[in-house]
């Protein structure tokens, strides 16, 4: 166990920035912390990295309590939003900057400084100041400045949120590859969910200073443990539903027999029904039941019979249809619900003709994710959501 | 305790594992409190404890308590009112005065492109260096019944002017002083209006006037009152200038203090006066904070990337504006060269005729000077030595204060800063009063006499010195000295390498501003120091009130140099580190520099 969070919790005056925070992360693993703007997760890693003091819970790094170990005593790494780069000094002098107060001799930390600077890319740029550079080079200065100093764990605030799309997906392969080279424990703070399941081992999922749910990236995509990750990991529609033992009835979809109905929710009376968009099949109208949406069904090939398995039958009215390259999105509208649906990007231009009319859909039964609609709420006899 | 009360923000919570483990308990700061405790209790000391003893002095009744007795029939006294009405009148009429010349240079500075506007910009700054002490000097020098404008006027018009010895005499050297400062404030805001609403106006038809009235006045506005509120503060405590250019007939609350504790040694009086004092100026303060806390337009319409471009004076259509702008210019450079120039003729001219360096030679002896009350020397050396001592503690301890006010969450309180600001609201002859009657108690007594005087001087520097440092501070981005941290530097450390080089631009400001009211101070000095013990301003003074004018003129031209040679040394090794540090490496230098040429 490389780090180990127990209990944490930060406050500042009445607002709890982290609330109970407990949390392994094994060695040479990223973890990736995702949560909208003012969830706490900045909070929890500076926590970790000695320049916040937490008021409850302790941090431990390789099993040894850090909680008030300062900051240059920890052998922790941090790259921030805005990489933090000093304007003063060189990229050069910015990588050597932790080996400094390392007993090192100068041919061992210049070594160490062109290693790095090698490693990043920048080995051409060593004497260019931080102003000179563009951001995605200064993305890697800060880097390359942080891993300098070998530290046990390396911790990255939003490192890419500061960068244009386009550099943001390149780096974060970059970023992963030498986390991988390295093998060095990380945590990865962002609020793009996008950046977070792309890279991650695992992910946390943070809520209003709380951790609501962690695994790996397809865990928690698949089987959002609340409404909350539900809502906040993926695209889809929540539709609420009435549970009994005789099956479930989705708000505006239909019903669900008895057995597609997890064991827990049929006694708990009420639930929330996640569809997420690869989930909905668009059918022709009237005709046999092909697929629009999946490819593996494409309408070039009509003859083929889709055999579709058990699910919900409805109609919904065709809204809007939007292009992004490989696959398209179909907004869809059934009575009061909205509902999304992918489709290859190719069918777009056929369906965006036909918007106002109305589409036949279907979701089987076994691609609904079942969520409880109470998950978000703290556990009972803690007063802080009142 | 903290942690107790803390824990009533969860009511029942259960206790989550971990929560009673080891080492929960946050060690406290030791380094940062001290940090924090030295500007306090410096502040105390020399600032609040003198004050005090003034105020609980002023409110007291020899013999008995608390009483307003004394201070309740000085506020009957005829002569007291109107003395505080005059008081009020003048620094009403001179912050008027001021605004009136003030916003169009501040115009001028902010909008138009002439050559030496960037020298002229850099001289707004000089009022809060230049002693008073020297304008005083130069406006008697440029405007009395020999003065070389009053010559020229009477050989223009053939009509006598007669300046020197009425009112118009302090509201013009008010002027003189503040009208820079409201430049000063104007200008930044001026150069703060974002150009695509000026221009968003002009294309929905507005006509220039239009623009200003609707766009530009109500965003500078606020900068405007706070200027000339900042004006009036100053009119109201100003010293030197009314005790030099009063005479018999003009009289404020300031110098009738300083005549009751001095001249009438009446110190009941005194110190009454001084606590009406104090309490007005206190009152106006907290006014003008509370204006410019409501005033929040401008700080709402300053966002934008792009600067409006400054249009060179002599382009335009021809008109009223370009002749109306080259007068002010004119007016600008006699009004504030003049006086200044006046002082330097005066130094070299013998009072027998000719010219020559006899007044330098003449502060420059080591001769004891009946006039002086010391060598004129001493005059010298003991202005460059309190203000070299008082610098350096006024920024040492203000740089503390900057720095624990925005690095300790606990101590990040507005009121904590007014509190730390009040010394420039405080007239410093109350405060000088005021240590002279604290420090004649144990222990102050074994403070030697100059140590008395550098430590005031450093208590009057401090709030400039927060002023200056504090924005630096605050505008450093927070995570530099973490990632210094983070990668092994201690709390010291990081600040030295990483913090420090990245604010010695404002560090420099406070020194200079800090040295240059330590020099230029007088009104302290008089009050606090022995007759023997003379600085600078003091021997312009006691050889100006002897009609020595050339040894006055010579004393207050190197006293200029001093201050403003401090200022602009300082001035251009800040700008040098500017560059420094923003220069490219050494070989990529060149190569763009042949690109430039």
């Amino acid at each position: 166990m490389s780090l180990q969070l127990i209990g944490l919790t930060k406050r500042f005056g009445d607002v709890t920035a982290v609330d109970g925070v407990h949390l392994a992360v094994d060695q040479g693993e990223l973890l990736a912390v995702v949560g909208p703007s003012g969830c706490g997760k900045t909070t929890l890693i500076r926590m970790i990295a000695g320049l916040e003091t937490p008021d409850e819970g302790r941090v431990l790094i390789r099993g040894r309590d850090a909680t008030h170990l300062p900051p240059e005593r920890r052998n922790v790494s941090i790259v921030f939003q805005n990489f933090a780069l000093f304007p003063q000094m060189t990229v050069a002098e910015n990588v050597a900057y932790g080996l400094r107060w390392r007993r090192l001799d100068r041919a061992e930390r210049q070594r160490r400084v062109t290693e790095m600077l090698e490693m990043v890319g920048l080995s051409s740029l060593r004497h260019r100041r931080p102003h000179q550079l563009s951001a995605g080079q200064q993305q890697r200065a800060a880097l390359a400045r942080a891993l300098a100093p070998q530290p046990e764990t390396l911790l990255l605030d939003e490192p890419l949120s500061a960068l244009d799309a386009d550099l943001r997906e390149r780096l974060r392969l970059e970023i992963r590859r030498i986390q991988k080279e390295l093998g060095i424990t990380t945590i990865l703070v962002t609020h793009d969910q996008e950046e977070a399941l792309g890279i991650a081992d695992r992910v946390a999922v943070m809520n209003q200073g709380r951790l609501v749910q962690v695994g790996r990236p397809w865990e928690v995509y698949d089987a959002p443990a609340t409404p909350f990750v539900a809502r906040f990991i993926g695209k889809g529609t929540l539709v609420e539903a009435k549970a009994g033992p005789a099956g479930a009835e989705l708000k505006g979809l239909g019903p669900v027999p008895a057995g597609h109905v997890p064991p827990r929710f049929r006694s708990a009376g009420r639930a929330l029904v996640l569809i997420r968009p690869e989930a909905v099949r668009l059918l022709e109208d009237g005709g046999p039941p092909r697929s629009f949406s999946n490819p593996s069904e494409a309408p070039e090939t009509p003859e083929r019979p889709a055999s579709p398995a058990p699910g919900l039958h409805f109609t919904a009215e065709l809204e809007d249809v939007t292009f992004a390259g490989q696959a398209g999105m179909v907004h869809l509208r059934a009575g009061e619900l909205r509902l999304i649906a992918f489709c290859p990007g190719h069918l777009t231009a056929r369906l965006k003709p036909r918007a106002g009319s109305r589409l036949a859909c279907f979701v089987p039964y076994d691609a609904l994710r079942w969520v409880d609609p109470g998950a978000d709420r703290p556990a009972a006899g803690d007063s802080q959501q009142g | 305790m903290p942690r107790f009360l803390f824990n009533l923000h969860r009511k029942g919570a259960p206790p989550l594992p971990g929560q009673h483990g080891s080492g929960a308990r946050p060690r406290p700061q030791w380094s940062a409190w001290l940090l924090a405790a030295l500007p306090a209790l410096f502040l105390a000391f020399f600032f609040y404890l003198p004050i005090l003893e003034v105020l609980s002095r002023g409110f007291r009744q020899p013999g008995a308590g608390f009483s307003l007795a004394v201070v309740r029939g000085l506020l009957a006294d005829p002569y007291i009112q109107r003395l505080i009405r005059f008081t009020s009148m003048q620094a009403l009429a001179s912050a008027g005065l001021s605004a009136l010349i003030g916003v169009p240079l501040a115009y001028l500075l902010a909008r138009k492109e002439f050559p030496g506007r960037r020298l002229a910009s850099a001289l707004t700054m000089v009022p809060f260096v230049l002693p008073t002490i020297t304008v005083a000097l130069g406006f008697m020098l440029m405007y009395g019944t020999n003065g070389w404008f009053t010559r020229a006027f009477r050989w223009l018009t053939g009509s006598e002017l007669r300046i020197l010895h009425s009112l118009w005499a302090i509201l013009l050297a008010h002027a003189f002083y503040n009208a820079p400062v409201v430049a000063r404030v104007v200008q930044a805001a001026w150069e703060q209006v974002d150009p695509h609403l000026e221009e968003s106006a002009r294309v929905l038809g507005a006509t220039p006037w239009g623009v200003f009235r609707d766009v530009t006045l109500p965003t500078i506005l606020p900068a405007v009152l706070s200027g000339t509120a900042l004006a009036f503060i100053y009119c109201f405590m100003s010293f030197p200038i009314v005790l030099a250019l009063g005479g018999a007939r003009y009289s404020t609350l300031e110098v009738e203090i300083y005549t009751q504790v001095h001249v009438l040694w009446d110190y009941e009086t005194g110190a009454a006066l001084a606590a009406i004092q104090a309490t007005l100026s206190l009152a106006f303060v907290y006014a003008m904070l509370k204006l410019q806390g409501d005033a929040g337009l401008a700080g709402l319409a300053r966002s934008s990337l792009r600067r409006m471009r400054r249009t060179p004076v002599w382009e335009g259509k021809p008109g009223a504006g370009p002749v109306l702008t080259a007068a002010f210019m004119l007016f600008a450079a006699v009004f504030f060269l003049g006086p200044i120039a006046a002082v330097v003729w005066h130094s070299l001219r013998n009072p027998g005729g000719g010219l020559g360096l006899d007044g330098y030679a003449r502060i420059l002896s080591v001769q004891h000077s009946a006039t002086v009350g010391n060598t004129p020397l001493s005059a010298v050396a003991n202005s460059l030595r309190f203000g070299a001592f008082a610098s350096l503690i006024a920024v040492a301890l203000g740089g503390a204060f900057s720095y624990s006010t925005l690095r300790i969450r606990l101590l990040r309180r507005t009121w904590l800063e007014i509190l730390a600001l009040a010394p420039i609201a405080v007239s410093s002859v109350a405060l000088g009063f005021g240590a002279l009657l604290a420090f004649r108690k144990e222990p102050f007594t074994a403070i030697p006499p100059d140590w008395r005087v550098i430590l005031i001087h450093a208590a009057l520097g401090f709030p400039f010195v927060v002023r200056s440092v504090r924005p630096v501070l605050a505008n450093l981005d927070r995570s530099l000295g973490e990632a210094a941290r983070t990668l092994g530097a201690g709390p010291l450390k990081a600040f030295c390498t990483v913090e420090l080089p990245l604010i010695a631009g404002g560090v420099f400001v406070a020194l200079t501003l800090a040295f240059g009211i330590s020099v230029s101070e007088m009104s302290a000095t008089m009050m606090l120091a022995r007759p023997s013990l003379v600085t600078m301003p003091v021997g312009v003074y006691r050889f100006l009130s002897s009609r020595e004018f050339q040894a006055a003129s010579a004393m207050a031209v190197l006293l200029i140099l001093v201050t403003g040679g401090a200022f602009l040394l300082i001035e251009g090794a800040s700008r040098w580190i500017q560059r420094a540090r923003d220069s490219e490496p050494p070989r990529q230098n060149r190569a763009r520099g042949g690109q430039r040429g």
